[in-house]
């Protein structure tokens, strides 16, 4: 092992398989591993090992007309995978995580050392620099708890990548999974199926549908394990979908306490399989005290599926508090960098992504159902939205 | 006048917070709750009495309520019994009588066993009989095996 340059680590929150793509037209280009390609949407996985350095590299090979990639690697539990640097087919450095570590504004949780799963999203935004075809290559850390590079390292590596460069129109697979018999509850399968209504008007707004589908995993109790943490109930469910959508789990709690409304697996969170590839999403905290969904509850509900999913595809809180003071701010050119309360509530109060409901009197809040172009920006590049 | 009975009706039964109750109210309102119930506390003189007035009158958004009940019963379970015993005895209370189902298994026995028995004589027994059942302790298991009265 040899020190890591990441001396302190925030713990917040070999082998490549013989079969290559084969280009299919001028659509996919060929990537490293078994792969994929559904819909415009290719999917490959290999094996590899960190090397001398304690890092490896993933090279993601694009045709002209792709819009984005998506990286997911996975490694032994002890182990914390981040995103070192992006480098585009010129050599040119697109990503650099100091550049993002240290800083007040948050591009993407592929940087921290978070767990033993990472996930990468390119490009996140309007101002990153777009594909262009040929070889991209993502260098990847694994280091341990103690921030200490590891060296010869297994890890898993799955490569997407979409063939769609289109930022303002897509569609995106969503498959709400309920637990523990939940689906035989109409309370909460119809204020799902209605909030979901909610979420589909929201982002209709800035151009993406959703295509829902609805599955059921009776075997998973109703207390969702905290998506910080993971679990292997997650990586379950997640196999069972597609790898093109994101799962969305509805329980009765999450992370062992009413007080979760909702988590995400990451920021972006992946389209495959893993210990924390979905969104969690508590019935009850949704519903209140009464356990009855009300029309206004179904419009929270509506607006946190649109909150949570959008964590998932990418986007940070506009702002983040500690208090009462803002201390960190997405990355985004178009979302107000406000210095207090009043003014970010006044700038950003009715956004879909601000951190809490502005509620002017008691049990009266804002709607919240607003992005800004480039929030929308954002979503577009997720390769989930197809 | 029967349309300005039935308004001063609405009028008195239109729950109107405290100062303390809305300092509590407004940080429990958060998307991604920051603060521990404990620090909460700091914000009102009569903790036990805000929580349970907001666990029961706010409605909006839906979490004030439900983490205003998880912090009752982290803080005050003893002392606030008889009221959480209302939760699990009333349909009006559905989701705080599931909240209190799952910290069942951290409360004192002798608790435990007097709500799960409270959650399954009244109306919300179809609800909170399958969520009894997963719990940890096997006494508090063992209750909702026995034939309902």
């Amino acid at each position: 092992m040899v020190p890591t340059r990441r001396l302190a680590v925030p713990l917040l929150i070999g082998l490549v398989a013989a079969t290559g793509c084969e280009p299919e037209g001028d659509k996919n280009a060929r990537n490293s591993g078994t792969c994929t390609d559904v819909d415009g949407l290719q999917t490959c996985r290999y094996s590899d090992r960190t090397g001398s350095s304690g890092t490896f590299t993933v090279d993601v090979n694009v045709n002209g007309g792709a819009g984005a990639f998506l990286l997911t690697s996975y490694a032994s539990p002890g182990t914390y995978l981040s995103v070192e640097a992006v480098t585009d087919p010129s050599g040119g450095r697109a990503l650099y995580w100091e550049d993002w570590y240290y800083g007040d504004n948050n591009l993407t949780a592929g940087i921290l050392p978070l767990y033993n799963e990472m996930q990468l999203n390119w490009p996140v935004r309007d101002a990153d620099t777009p594909l262009s075809a040929g070889i991209w290559s993502i260098d990847v850390a694994a280091i341990d708890r103690e921030g200490y590079y590891l060296l010869n390292e297994g890890v898993d590596v799955v490569t997407q990548v979409k063939q769609d460069s289109s930022f303002t129109s897509g569609t995106v697979d969503v498959r709400i999974v309920y637990v523990d018999g939940l689906d035989g509850d109409t309370n909460i399968t119809s204020a799902t199926e209605d909030a979901v209504v909610i979420w589909r008007a929201i982002w209709a707004t800035y151009g993406l549908d959703l295509n829902v589908a609805y599955d059921v995993a009776p075997d998973v109790d109703a207390g969702l394990p905290a998506m910080t943490e993971g679990g292997p109930e997650i990586d379950e469910i997640s196999t069972d979908g597609t790898e093109a959508d994101i799962t969305v789990i509805i329980g009765d709690t999450v992370g062992g306490a009413a007080n979760i409304y909702g988590e995400s697996g990451g920021i972006p969170g992946t389209l495959v399989e893993g210990e924390h590839s979905a969104v969690a999403i508590s019935w009850i905290t949704n519903a209140g005290g009464d356990g009855v969904f009300s029309a206004d509850d179904v419009q929270v509900y509506g607006e946190t599926l649109a909150h949570e999913v959008g964590h998932y595809m990418g986007l940070f809180h506009p702002v983040d508090y500690d208090g009462n003071s803002p201390y960190s701010w997405d990355a985004l050119g178009d979302t107000d960098e406000c210095g207090n309360q009043s003014a970010c509530d006044a700038a950003l109060g009715e956004n879909n992504m601000y951190p809490f409901p502005v509620c002017p009197s008691f049990n009266e809040c804002l709607p919240q159902q607003t992005l800004s172009d480039d929030q929308s920006g954002v979503l577009h590049r997720h390769v989930g939205a197809l | 006048m029967v349309l300005l009975f039935a308004l001063s009706v609405t009028s008195a039964q239109a729950a109107e917070p405290s100062a303390s109750q809305q300092a509590l109210y407004t940080a429990l309102s958060g998307r991604h709750l920051e603060q521990s119930c404990a620090q909460l506390t700091d914000l009102s003189a009569t903790p036990q009495d805000d929580l349970v007035w907001l666990a029961e009158n706010a409605e909006q958004p839906a979490w004030v309520a439900v983490r205003a009940a998880e912090c009752v019963l982290e803080l005050y379970a003893e002392p606030a019994s008889p009221t959480i015993q209302r939760w699990m005895q009333s349909e009006a209370t559905l989701g705080l009588a599931i909240v209190t189902t799952q910290h069942l298994d951290g409360l004192p026995l002798r608790q435990a066993k007097t709500l799960v028995q409270a959650g399954l004589s009244g109306p919300l027994a179809a609800q909170l009989r399958p969520r009894v059942e997963r719990l940890t302790v096997p006494e508090l298991r063992a209750l909702a095996a026995a034939p309902a009265p």
